[in-house]
This record gives structure tokens, sequence and C-alpha cells, in this order.
């Protein structure tokens, strides 16, 4: 059997769907405990409401180029284990790159050699699998103390929790924005960065003015997809 | 805790023991659940071996695999923990599994704690992040099942056609700007610190290099980023309002 028929055969189906199962049943149970826990915490059900309608929505636009991935991957890989693993931890340079490092060291030029074969696929799933799973197993061992050490830290202290709190988010968003701030190779994407951010910021300042709610839910997909719009405008107008 | 600050929770309906409660529910389902993902994964090698009877060479799966644990477990270790202090531990057991942090699970994680008011790092946080985070995942599959059944087929020229594709090219600085700056406008001096480095970072080692290892320089930005707000905090700069 070719390697194609292996992964595009039903069992394959089947073993990939059975994990999305798991997958979607947890973000299910998930989601039901912290609902109720919510509730009893007196946070509004209209507000959590609110929450989840803007990530459904918000959701979608960022899903969508992973289906070009899923093409992609599918060419060499079938179209069951990529779906698998873009659904559930996979991102899109991962998965590629450890396809890729498998073939390679197969003596093949890569994924899409026609020299692929069932045996070389199989030792990509298995390598695939071993390479993506260590923030899973540090969640099984360690997530719990992580968090009973936090929440006694956070205890404890005073005033300053917040700003700590504050201050490490800060952290994180300002090493993932300054990349895109100053990457001059590609100007379209500092348009993108700043147009969306204006974007947003006319969003809180319209819905303080106008009291439209439903521009604060959505101000996140509006201002991407502003920010998107902006970035295929500045390349019509400048580039193409 | 001080006993103070015991007397007034526990004025709010044991809300110190219904907390603990919820987090050792919590961590008891992440851990399950994360098991039984974790097997359902290996099974999709493991049976495929079998069935086909296929000899696996586990001697160059280690080989292969070790160049690419390297690189991702200590990866993976770190953005863990540093996820953790801004969704929560579900919010993790959620995002680990599912992926595309970054690029989705903060940022609807964000949004939804900026809709609802309350702060990141804060239970309401933690419970806001899980059921945002939540909705992203399963919002996510559906999209896949979809694109892998037919979808893709008619999606997948439209999302590469030349018009479109540098709007896709650019989600993240567009997710980005929109996620980040009114954040940093509202807290400017807790974020001047980790701006001013990050800027000049990228700027001396240049994006692609930020970029690439930013598992490594995050949890030194943070760390840097605390210590300037504990710095601000002890003489009063933070008062209130701006913090």
């Amino acid at each position: 059997m070719s390697h194609l028929e292996v992964a595009n055969s039903p069992l394959m189906f089947i073993l990939c769907l059975g994990v999305i199962c798991i997958v979607a049943a947890q973000a299910v149970l998930f989601i039901r405990t912290a609902w109720r826990r919510g509730v009893e915490m007196g946070i509004e059900k209209p507000v959590m409401k609110k929450a989840m309608t803007n990530s459904a929505i918000f959701s979608v636009i960022p899903s969508l180029p992973i289906i070009i991935m899923l093409m992609v991957l599918s060419v060499p890989l079938g179209k069951y284990f990529p779906w698998l693993r873009l659904s559930v931890v996979g991102s899109a340079t991962y998965e590629s790159m450890a396809a890729d490092s498998v073939a390679k060291a197969s003596g093949l030029a890569g994924i899409n050699d026609p020299g692929f074969n069932l045996p070389i696929f199989t030792t990509a799933l298995w390598v695939m699998t071993i390479g993506i799973v260590w923030g899973i197993i540090f969640n099984i061992f360690f997530m719990r103390s992580l968090d009973k050490f936090s929440k006694k830290a956070k205890a404890s202290n005073n005033t300053f929790v917040p700003i700590f709190s504050s201050a490490l988010f800060m952290g994180m968003l300002a090493l993932m924005s300054a990349p895109y701030v100053v990457n001059v190779q590609n100007v379209t994407g500092i348009v993108a960065f700043v147009t969306a951010a204006l974007a947003a910021l006319l969003c809180n300042v319209i819905t303080k003015k106008t009291n439209i709610k439903a521009i604060s839910e959505f101000s996140l997909p509006i201002s991407l997809l502003i920010g998107m719009g902006a970035a295929i405008a500045y390349t019509q107008m400048f580039i193409a | 805790m001080s006993d103070i600050a015991k007397t007034s929770s526990n004025a709010a309906g044991g809300a110190d023991a219904q907390d603990l409660a919820f987090d050792n529910k919590i961590n008891r389902l992440g851990r399950y659940t994360s098991i039984l993902a974790l097997a359902g994964m290996f099974a999709v090698p493991i049976v495929i071996s079998i069935v086909n009877g296929i000899d696996v060479n586990f001697a160059e799966v280690a080989a292969v695999g070790g160049s690419l644990i390297a690189m991702f477990a200590p990866m993976a270790i770190v953005e863990n923990i540093s996820y953790y202090t801004i969704i929560g531990a579900g919010g993790v057991y959620l995002s680990c599994i599912t992926g595309n942090i970054m690029n989705m699970k903060l940022p609807c994680a964000l949004s939804g704690m900026k809709i609802a008011n309350v702060e990141p790092g804060s239970k309401q946080g933690d419970i806001i992040s899980i059921l945002s985070i939540g909705i992203s995942s399963l919002v996510t599959s559906l999209i896949l099942f979809l694109g892998m059944l037919v979808v893709g087929e008619f999606l997948s020229p439209l999302l590469s056609h030349p018009v479109l594709k540098p709007g896709f090219d650019n989600i993240m600085p567009a997710l980005m700007g929109a996620v980040a700056v009114p954040m940093f406008l509202k807290s400017s001096k807790i974020a001047a610190t980790p701006l001013i480095l990050s800027l000049a970072l990228s700027i001396i080692f240049g994006p692609a290099f930020i970029q690439r290892y930013q598992s490594y320089f995050l949890p030194v930005i943070m760390i840097i980023s605390v210590l300037a707000a504990y710095v601000m905090h002890k003489k009063g700069i933070l008062e209130k309002k701006g913090a």
C-alpha cells in the first residue's frame, strides 16, 4: 500500500476524529465548569455570553489561513493527519518543519519528494507526535503545582498583585508587537499594525461617545479586518 | 493571607473554599483530558504502524525527534509558564492542546477580558479566558473540519488570491496592533520599560531573530517588566490611575 492510501484510509480518519472529539469534549467541559463558577462568582451571564460571542466571531479570521496550510500539507501527508495536527497543538510552521526533517533524514529532498513512502510516512507520524507533546506533558505534571504556588503567592500579597500581572502582560505584548513595528522589510505589516491599532482606539472612542455596545464587543474582529484591509490597499497602491 | 482579608472574603460566601474547589476541579479536568488527548495522539502512529506491519526504526525516530525535542520542549515549558500568568491554568490546559496561542487563543482571551472589564491574572479573568479560549477551540475545529471535508478546495484559491494574500499574510501585525496598542496606552507607565526594551532588541538583533527566539526572550522581558513595575510601585509612581 502506498502511504497516501494509508493516509487517506477510513482507519486514519477514525483515529484522527477520535482525538478531535476528545479535544472538543475537553473544551465543552471546561466551558461548562467555568460558566458555573462564573455565575457563582457573580459575573453576569450576558457579559460571559458577550465574551464568548466575540471569541467565536474573531476566531474565524485567523482560522482561515490554516485551511491553506491544510491543503498544502494534504498533498504529501493525506488529508486526515494534517487535519488532526492543525486542529490540535500543531502550528503550520512546526508541522511542515517536522515532516520535512524526517524526509531529509531519510535522504529525500523534502516531503514532496516522490520517494516518500509508507515507512517514512510512519516515521513522520511518530516524530511529529513526539516533538509536539511537551507542553501537554508539562501541564500534566507541573501545572497544578504552578497554579497552587502562584495562587498562594497572590493570596499572601497586597496592592502589588494587580501591578505584577499587568507588568507580565505588558512585557509579553511588548515583545510580541515590537518586531512588527520595526520590520522595515515588511512595510505592509507596519501599515497593518498601525491601522488596526488606530481602528481599535477609534472603536473605543466611538463606544464611549455613542454607547453603541456592539462596537466595543466586536472591536477586535473589526480592527483586525480593517488592518488586513489596509495591508491589501497598501499593496495594491504601492507595491503591486 | 492576613486575618482581615480572610474575614472579608469569607463574608462573601466562603469565596476561598469555592475558589479552591474550582482550582482543583480545573486542574483535575485539565490533567485527565490532557492524558486522554495525549493517548489519542499517540494512538495514531501506534495503530498505523501495527496495522500496516511496519517495523518502526525508533533509532531514526529518536535521532530526528531528538533535535525537535531539544528545540521545542524548552520552548513549550517557558511559554506555558509565561502564558499561565495571563490566561490562567484552565486557559493553558486548553490552548496547549489546541495550539495557535499567539494568533488566536491569547488575543481572544484578552479581548474577552476587556469586554467583561476584568483584569488578566484575576479570578474573573481566568473564568473569561477559559470561556473565550474554549469557544475559540471549538470554532477552529469546526472550520478545519469543514475545510478538510469540502470547503478547503473552494476556499483555498480565494484565500491565496494575490489581491487578498497581503491581508492574510499580515494577520499577526494587525492583530497585535489591535490588541496591544490600546492596552499600552491604558497602562503606559508599566508598558514603557518592556516596550522600549523590546523595540531596542528588535532594532539591534533584527525582527526575524527576535521572533525566532521569542520564547527565550519572553521570560527575560517579562521579569524585567515586573522589576521595573516593582520599583515604580515602591516609589509611588503608579498611584492608582495610569497603572
